[in-house]
């Protein structure tokens, strides 16, 4: 219950987060705006009517500030009331917001954050019984590892992850606007290398944290560690809490494993 | 037990492993493209590809062609970036735009009725947003391109439009 409630909170945190970014920028969304409804609107047509009908209703620009203004609300609500009811509003409040980007506006992080809603929705509609929570913390758990996972083995199939090419690629050429600095360090040779391998280690040994629940700590330190330096190098702060918001999900994962093997 | 679950996930990522070996697809459909929030690929930085790059000028009343100006500044980084950095991930949101659009631009498909696009028309906001900002003479007409971000190559550039 402990972990189901942390995992709540900084998943609240993490929408919270993000609809206060948007909500700082939400001229973007107006009639003259760069994402104006009147041209988004026909590609919403192909969507199941129920959806289609309620993106009509809720994405044109007043009725969209007042959905992140309803987002921020809700996400309080867990944060500080521990009221978890409201998931099934930020759930689909959140894809309604990827439907406003055309699929996404932030990659891989609104992905986990539809992740934490719909699984946090399940004991919000089925009742906080185990099997519910169960449900929804072992799907989170999953899903985290999986995305080190998958990101890690695609990553050992390109030579240019393992020469150390690809992370100065992505530093010095990204448009990420990476510090000069860290780019003086990752433009050698030697040390790009290294730290490429290092990325792929992590990513692709990340099931270990399944072991147990004391690996899955040391794991989760070192993803903290991870996200932490691209916050600093990439400027990716929505994929520092959308990932720790999975964190205490992943350690109950643990947990059951250990439970379950004696 | 520990070795058995230690075998277990080994198994488990070597089948991870076989599915990640398999190529690519990217989603068809507008419903499908709408709702890929939902079906997340989780590889992230997999490869090296060119990053377009937008920059636009404008043409004055007579015809004349002002400098290639880059659209899309980068934002400050600033110590409140870990919570709110509503800028930067503006710019990323831009930066995703222009390169969905450098994506269509592949296809024959959606070339032959570029304008109609929904990524054209949200480019050419996004210009026109830029020149207003600038604060630019908004008279005459403008055009945009997309570059090669690290060889400076231009890959495309759009039909002039009226201000």
């Amino acid at each position: 219950m402990e972990l189901l409630s942390a995992t709540e909170r900084l998943s609240a945190l993490a929408l919270l987060l993000q609809s206060l970014e948007w909500l700082q920028v939400r001229g973007v969304f107006a009639d003259n705006g760069v994402w104006r409804y009147a041209v988004l609107a026909p590609e919403q047509r192909a969507l199941p009517l129920g959806l289609s009908l309620l993106c009509r209703l809720s994405l044109p620009y007043p009725s969209f500030v007042a959905l992140l203004w309803l987002r921020c609300a809700a996400a309080l609500l867990v944060l500080f009331l521990g009221e978890s009811r409201v998931w099934p509003v930020l759930c689909i409040s959140q894809i309604l917001l990827c439907v406003r980007f055309r699929g996404a506006s932030n990659g891989g992080s609104d992905s986990m954050s539809v992740v934490l809603a719909s699984a946090l929705s399940v004991p919000a509609l089925f009742g906080r019984t185990p099997l519910a929570i169960q449900v929804a913390l072992l799907y989170i758990g999953v899903q985290v590892t999986l995305s080190y996972a998958i990101a890690g083995l695609a990553k050992l199939r390109q030579p240019d992850w393992l020469n150390g090419e690809a992370l100065r690629h992505f530093v010095v050429s990204s448009p990420y606007g990476v510090p000069a600095r860290v780019q003086r360090i990752l433009e050698q040779r030697a040390l790009a290398a290294p730290l490429g391998w290092g990325v792929v280690a992590f990513e692709c040994l990340f099931p270990l944290a399944w072991l147990d629940p004391r690996v899955c700590l040391a794991w989760l330190a070192c993803g903290v560690l991870f996200h932490a330096v691209n916050v600093l190098t990439l400027g990716l702060n929505r994929f520092l809490w959308a990932w720790i918001a999975g964190y205490p999900a992943t350690l109950a994962g643990s947990e059951l494993v250990r439970v379950l093997s004696g | 037990m520990p070795l058995a679950m230690l075998g277990t996930l080994f198994a488990l990522t070597l089948v991870l492993f076989l599915v990640v070996r398999r190529p690519r697809h990217e989603l068809r459909g507008t419903s499908l493209t709408l709702l890929r929030c939902v079906l997340p690929s989780w590889r992230f930085f997999e490869e090296i590809a060119a990053v377009p790059v937008l920059s636009h000028r404008v043409i004055d009343p007579h015809g004349t062609p002002g400098p290639w100006q880059q659209t899309l500044a980068l934002p400050r980084r600033h110590a409140g970036m870990w919570g709110l950095h509503a800028a930067g991930n503006l710019y990323l949101a831009y930066q995703s735009l222009v390169e969905q659009l450098a994506a269509e631009l592949q296809d024959p498909a959606e070339f032959s009725e570029l304008s109609r696009s929904v990524s054209y028309q949200l480019v050419q906001a996004l210009v026109l947003q830029q020149l207003g900002r600038n604060g630019e003479d908004l008279r005459g007409q403008y055009q945009f391109r997309l570059i090669d971000g690290q060889t400076a190559a231009p890959l495309w550039v759009s039909p002039v439009h009226a201000l």
